[in-house]
């Protein structure tokens, strides 16, 4: 069973980044904004960058720690860098026979038999991603690194990458990890994630995990959730009532006092020129700043929160920036964290 | 005001531009270009060629050999005292010639510092051709270093560092990435580093002297002729202004071509983006 093992401490310029993970024959992504010390992590992985202390093992093999320390060189890893690294002045071919091995099938596995000849400069952002990839997987390595593999990439490129990666990993099934600051790309391609903040892990778990009790407002942020802040105080029927600093007062359904910061996911809140007579205990009035369409769906910026339904609605109730509207979500959708 | 101002910039752009031209100017000006050039068959000039092109080229695949690996390791390693020896590497930059020939003198002449060493082992160095390799790459070094060390710093960290994930040492890592990479700008570096050994004349004349056919150079032929035969000095110098005109015009276009600008001090382009 393929493992990649890492307790490491690496100094950055402003603070240490302290992580200890073991991946298994998996993808682990590490999310989190960026500065947060993510590609440090690689870094030391693949020996580019050295810890002060820790271990790093692949299987039974130890790369780092215990008087070891492998040069690049000498450690099995495929690392895809951010923007890909390709060099310049060689062919596709040239670039993926760089550290021996044989291009044919890879190339072929990936669609890329034809750009054989071709200089880095003439290809596509896709393309490049393609030959990055088959360059790192060439010798047959034993870990796979990625750095914001779809960095470099359109919106409209992007879903198709995804999905062919997301194949390719699973078929690998080699020890990844992947570096992202997108929570989407994170949450389509990794097995678990790990978000990372200034430096120390704040949680790891399946997306599923981080959505539905993120540890604090960093990774619930990350998740993509709404993070408003509060005061929490006991409210009749078992409910707790938080009065938000930007105003307004909520319900939710946990319990809580004092200090608190108010989850909610931007598709948990429905939108309505007034406030509905329904089952939600929430109603916010609040102003639409931006309104962005994304695919079927619309995302719209309100002054305090985001919300996201679909296309149609958004059409049907003519919503457009500057329009007041009221956002209203059920007390079940909030999840409330103390502050620290 | 704003017309003063511009009537200023031009007045200073063009008195600048005709000193810089008129001397250049009336080297080919002085006699008819064809008596000029007949000038070169002179025996001194001739001799003066040979040692020249003999010493330039010696001293200039020494600078290349030893001066691109240590550039490599200036524009790669970060370690205490890099700023120390980057400033010691250009000193030769700022001192005049003639303190680099009475330095060359003070160490390897008969009595100065390891005088007595190359004594013992036979060795004569000041005022033999040996002495102008010296001294004309003492001051060439730090023009090709400096270069250098730019069109390493220009190439893409995580080029290199891609390549060592690759399994490639070193060796393969200088040889087949970044060398390639750097290599515009080591040609640039180089190209302005020989010009200079070529016209070198402090040191040359203080630590190897102006022996004609063994260590009179092409600049020293010029002094040692223009009281004699102001038309061979006139015909050298021509030499050098083609010479010297040609290799920059070599720079400019071809810094052109790669990076759409005019300066032949940028470092070497490389990233893959």
């Amino acid at each position: 069973m393929a493992s990649l093992r890492l307790d490491l401490t690496v100094p950055t310029r402003s603070f240490d980044v302290e992580l200890a993970l073991d991946v298994g024959a998996e993808t682990v992504a590490l999310v989190g904004p960026s500065g947060a010390g993510k590609t440090t992590v690689l870094r030391a992985v693949a020996g580019l960058a050295k810890p002060t202390r820790g271990r790093i093992a692949c299987d039974h093999d130890v790369w780092f720690g215990d008087g070891v320390d492998l040069r690049p060189e000498q450690r099995s890893v495929g690392y895809v860098f951010q923007e890909y690294a390709l060099f310049p002045h060689l062919t596709v071919a040239g670039n993926m026979t760089f550290g021996g091995g044989s291009a044919d099938g890879l190339l072929e596995r990936l669609r890329i038999s034809h750009l054989a000849k071709a200089k880095p400069d003439e290809l596509s952002g896709g393309e490049r991603q393609r030959v990055a990839l088959a360059r790192a997987l060439a010798r047959g390595p034993r870990v796979l690194l990625l750095d914001e593999p779809m960095g470099a990439l359109d919106p409209h490129t992007r879903a198709g990458v995804r999905g062919e990666l997301h194949d390719l990993l699973r078929e690998l099934r080699l020890p990844t990890l992947i570096v992202t600051h997108d929570f989407e790309d994170a949450a389509a391609l990794a097995d678990r994630i790990g978000v990372l903040s200034d430096g120390t892990m704040r949680q790891l778990g399946t997306a599923q995990e981080l959505l539905g009790t993120p540890a604090d407002e960093v990774v619930a942020s990350f998740a993509g959730a709404n993070v408003l802040t509060g005061i929490a105080a006991a409210a009749p029927d078992g409910l707790t009532v938080v009065r938000l600093d930007a105003g307004g007062t909520i319900y939710s359904v946990e319990a809580a006092l004092g200090a608190v910061d108010v989850v909610l996911y931007p598709w948990d809140v429905s939108l309505g020129l007034v406030a509905a007579d329904d089952s939600a205990l929430n109603h916010l009035p609040e102003e639409i700043v931006s309104l962005a369409r994304v695919g079927n769906r619309a995302r719209v910026r309100l002054r305090t929160l985001t919300a996201e339904i679909t296309a149609a609605s958004a059409e049907r109730l003519g919503l457009e920036p500057g329009r007041r509207v009221v956002a209203s979500f059920k007390a079940t959708a909030t999840r409330l964290l103390p502050r620290a | 005001m704003r017309a003063l101002f511009a009537a200023v910039v031009a007045a200073a752009t063009a008195i600048a531009f005709a000193f810089l031209l008129l001397p250049i100017v009336a080297i080919f000006l002085r006699v008819p270009v064809g008596h000029l050039f007949a000038q070169l068959g002179d025996d001194v000039t001739r001799d003066a060629l040979l040692v020249s092109l003999k010493t330039s080229a010696i001293a200039h695949a020494c600078v290349v050999l030893v001066g691109t690996p240590v550039a490599y390791l200036l524009a790669r390693r970060r370690f205490p005292g890099r700023a120390v020896v980057l400033t010691l590497v250009e000193l030769p930059l700022v001192l005049p010639p003639a303190v680099a020939g009475i330095g060359l003198l003070a160490a390897f002449g008969r009595f100065g510092l390891l005088g007595d060493q190359l004594n013992a082992l036979g060795l004569r160095i000041g005022f033999t051709q040996t002495a102008v390799v010296l001294a004309v790459a003492f001051v060439e070094s730090p023009f090709y270093v400096r270069g250098a060390v730019a069109a390493f710093e220009g190439v893409d960290e995580n080029l290199l560092a891609a390549a060592r994930t690759l399994g490639a040492g070193p060796w393969r890592v200088f040889l087949r990435i970044a060398l390639p990479l750097a290599a515009g700008g080591l040609g640039a570096a180089s190209a302005l580093a020989l010009a200079r050994g070529l016209g070198e004349f402090g040191a040359t004349i203080i630590f190897a002297g102006s022996l004609q056919g063994v260590t009179q150079t092409l600049p020293l032929a010029i002094y040692s002729q223009f009281d004699q035969n102001f038309d061979v000095a006139l015909a050298i110098s021509a030499l050098f202004i083609l010479v010297g005109g040609g290799i920059l015009v070599a720079l400019k276009v071809f810094g052109w071509l790669r990076f759409g600008s005019i300066s032949p001090f940028r470092p070497a382009a490389s990233t893959s983006s």
